[in-house]
């Protein structure tokens, strides 16, 4: 506030218009009077005309304002003003980005690279796959558990066998009473000869049994299972071992 | 042809239109502008920028709120404050030289004292508070009624109402001289005789 206005609001307010002028209030007259004077007095100031140029001026600017050049020149000419701490900070994140960038081009991960750099190479080797297949059988024979089913199996061949040699040994008898001379051991002796059958390699014979029967077990082949060299053949079925 | 009608033909690229435009506004727009800045020069400057930047965007002008010529004293007006923040209202004094010389006169003596009041009046005007210049400018030279200068300066018309009292206060003592009831203009008004 100046010094002229703060005096003013000191004063009474019908004596601040005296106050300011520094005499009695005058009336509104004088004051339409002074600035009719004021007025006229500032038209002393003339202001000059324009140059005359300044149209053409304008009218070039205008014309270039509407012509647009295209786009792809607009943009090569484009400018782009920007605080020299912000254009550092630009550059070194895109630098960072490039960098970043280049890196996940070029290939795998470090750790993945060593691990392929490490792996050895990779050969191709024909392996020779046997094609015969070797299947060893146990058979496990005991003869005291021979079982029901193993009886059930042997008696039937029992019954046929003691048809045969009963039926032989009827004829052997005859033979006896008609002057053969030979009783019965030595036509039990003379069996396997006199029937022509093939004699059994282990077999026992139920004496207390009206008909006695042999076991059919062909032993020629049988290893013990210590014994047994198990042969493993690799790249077989699935289901062999 | 309205001024807005002319505006928008100018914006589609009619320079005739724009030619129409700028003459109808040019002088008063140049006047102002060099009763603020105190310079041919500036106020050349100022009022070119201020035509090219309403043919860029027409749609800075609502007709609803404003005539153009409004507008286009409020543009001048902030292109003038902006050159003043820019340079501090100082000008050279070779500008003042190369400036036009007042209306010619047939007598020596009175194109004389003309050419002083006139460089008395304009270093008083430009010697005033760039809001009390603008209101005196508006108001004695443009002849706007105050309510066009409140629009023009974004301001009240009470407040308009104070700066051009307070404006012409601030004349009348800076140039008491030339008054008649101090005898200055009316004595060298009888010397002319």
């Amino acid at each position: 506030m100046s010094d002229e206005k703060r005096q003013t609001r000191l004063l009474p307010f019908r004596l601040r218009r005296a106050g300011v002028s520094g005499h009695a209030p005058h009336d509104f007259n004088e004051d339409a009077t002074d600035d009719a004077e004021l007025s006229a007095l500032l038209r002393a100031w003339e202001a000059p005309t324009p140059a005359a140029n300044a149209g053409e001026r304008l009218l070039a600017d205008f014309r270039a304002a509407r012509w647009r050049a295209p786009l792809w020149r607009r943009a090569l000419a484009a400018e782009l003003r920007v605080p020299l701490p912000v254009a550092a900070c630009a550059l070194l994140a895109l630098l960072a980005l490039s960098a970043l960038a280049a890196r996940a081009w070029n290939g795998p991960a470090p750790a993945e690279a060593r691990a392929f750099e490490r792996a050895p190479a990779v050969k191709v080797v024909e392996v020779p796959v046997p094609q015969e297949r070797v299947v060893t059988r146990v058979v496990y024979v005991e003869k005291k558990e021979r079982g029901a089913m193993h009886a059930a199996y042997s008696r039937a061949d029992a019954d046929e066998s003691a048809q045969t040699g009963a039926k032989e040994f009827a004829q052997a008898g005859a033979n006896k009473f008609s002057g053969a001379g030979a009783g019965e051991p030595a036509a039990k002796a003379n069996w396997p000869a006199a029937t022509g059958a093939r004699a059994p390699k282990m077999g026992r014979s139920n004496a207390g049994a009206p008909t006695s029967y042999f076991t059919r077990v062909d032993m020629e082949d049988f290893q013990p299972a210590d014994e047994l060299k198990i042969r493993i053949v690799k790249k077989g079925r699935v289901d062999e071992k | 042809m309205t001024d807005e009608k002319l505006l928008q033909q100018a914006s589609r690229g009619d320079e005739a239109a724009f030619l129409t435009l700028y003459e109808r506004h040019r002088a008063t727009l140049f006047r102002f502008a060099y009763r603020m800045l105190g310079s041919a020069a500036l106020a050349e400057e100022v009022t070119h920028d201020c035509f090219l930047s309403l043919v860029r965007r027409p749609s800075a002008f609502d007709p609803a709120r404003a005539a153009l010529r409004t507008y286009l004293y409020a543009a001048v007006r902030n292109l003038a404050a902006k050159h003043l923040r820019r340079h501090g209202g100082e000008f050279s004094v070779e500008e003042l030289e190369d400036e036009p010389a007042a209306a010619e006169r047939e007598e020596p003596l009175r194109r004389l004292l003309d050419a002083e009041a006139s460089e008395e009046v304009r270093k008083a005007v430009m010697a005033l508070p760039p809001l009390q210049r603008e209101v005196v400018v508006l108001v004695e030279y443009e002849e706007l009624t105050l309510a066009e200068a409140a629009a023009i300066v974004g301001a009240e018309v009470g407040t308009v109402k104070s700066r051009l009292h307070r404006a012409r206060r601030r004349l009348r003592r800076a140039l008491a001289f030339y008054f008649k009831s101090y005898g200055g203009v009316a004595s060298a008004e009888k010397v002319c005789k």
